[in-house]
């Protein structure tokens, strides 16, 4: 999976997989689709958790933001990215409102190249 | 600074709001819309399996069809899921087929499997996929064989229900 990823353009999603190069900054804007009972969840007013973890489990990262217009932008600032070496990971991403968790992606893949 | 943009798709069937076990030693569940559903008994071993009951309790747990149908095809977005302790069972009936998929929370880490049968009581004898995102095949290497899987599952159903 490393290999194939290699050599194509930082960031990129590419089956799925959300990869990018050592020490990139970058943005990613994760439009997030709840749906509940066959209608779709209106996410105004609810914050996000979005957490990476390495391939152990251990914690890399987590963003915890606003969900607005029905997305969250992930800063990868220089900082940021710095945490992340060459490798795979998973994040999952959480909304949250009055308590509640709901989980909308868990275990997706992430690969720093 | 480059800018890229995803969508996530997640799906939320109503989930279990607590769970208790009755006299008869059934296990009842009760529904975040209030519903209970009664999805197993213990049987002669209590500290040791966890008997479920046939197909329609388990169709019960599950009503929403297109959820479902959803929740089959992106097994990694599924929120329907019985919280047993460190053990989150989602009980599945598609088609008439019972197909249970857990994740076994083993520290920080979660692996997913399932299995498709007949009955959701054969899950020990059942042949277990890892369902995990493709992407990370060399986790599986970490699964345990089928019927540890179980043990498990019996080991850590015990705790709960002892």
């Amino acid at each position: 999976m490393g290999d194939k990823l290699k050599n194509t353009v930082s960031p990129a999603l590419t089956d799925g997989v959300l990869s990018w190069c050592e020490g990139d900054a970058f943005r990613i804007r994760l439009k997030i689709k709840l749906m509940s009972q066959g209608s779709e969840v209106d996410l105004d007013g609810y914050s996000a958790e979005v957490k990476f973890s390495g391939a152990d489990g251990g914690d890399v990262h987590t963003f915890e933001c606003e969900v607005e217009n029905g997305a969250v932008t992930l800063d990868f600032t220089d900082g940021v990215s710095s945490e992340f070496l060459p490798g795979r990971y998973v994040f999952s991403v959480v909304v949250k409102k009055d308590g509640e968790r709901s989980t909308v992606v868990r275990s997706s893949p992430a690969i720093v190249w | 600074m480059q800018e890229i943009e995803a969508e996530v798709c997640g799906y939320i069937t109503r989930g279990v709001e607590s769970v208790r076990m009755d006299a008869d030693g059934s296990i009842i569940f009760t529904m975040t819309d209030g519903d209970e559903v009664n999805v197993g008994s213990v049987g002669a071993s209590p500290k040791k399996t966890l008997v479920w009951q046939n197909e329609p309790d388990t169709a019960t747990v599950n009503s929403n069809v297109a959820a479902l149908s959803a929740i089959t095809q992106n097994p990694e977005a599924y929120d329907v899921r019985i919280k047993i302790g460190a053990v989150t069972v989602p009980a599945l009936t598609v088609g008439g087929k019972s197909v249970i998929g857990i994740s076994l929370m083993d520290g920080a880490s979660m692996r997913a499997y399932q299995f498709t049968g007949t009955k959701v009581s054969e899950y020990r004898q059942a042949t277990w996929t890892f369902i995990n995102t493709g992407a990370f095949d060399e986790m599986s290497e970490n699964g345990a064989s089928q019927m540890s899987i179980a043990e498990y599952i019996d080991e850590r159903l015990s705790e709960v229900t002892a």
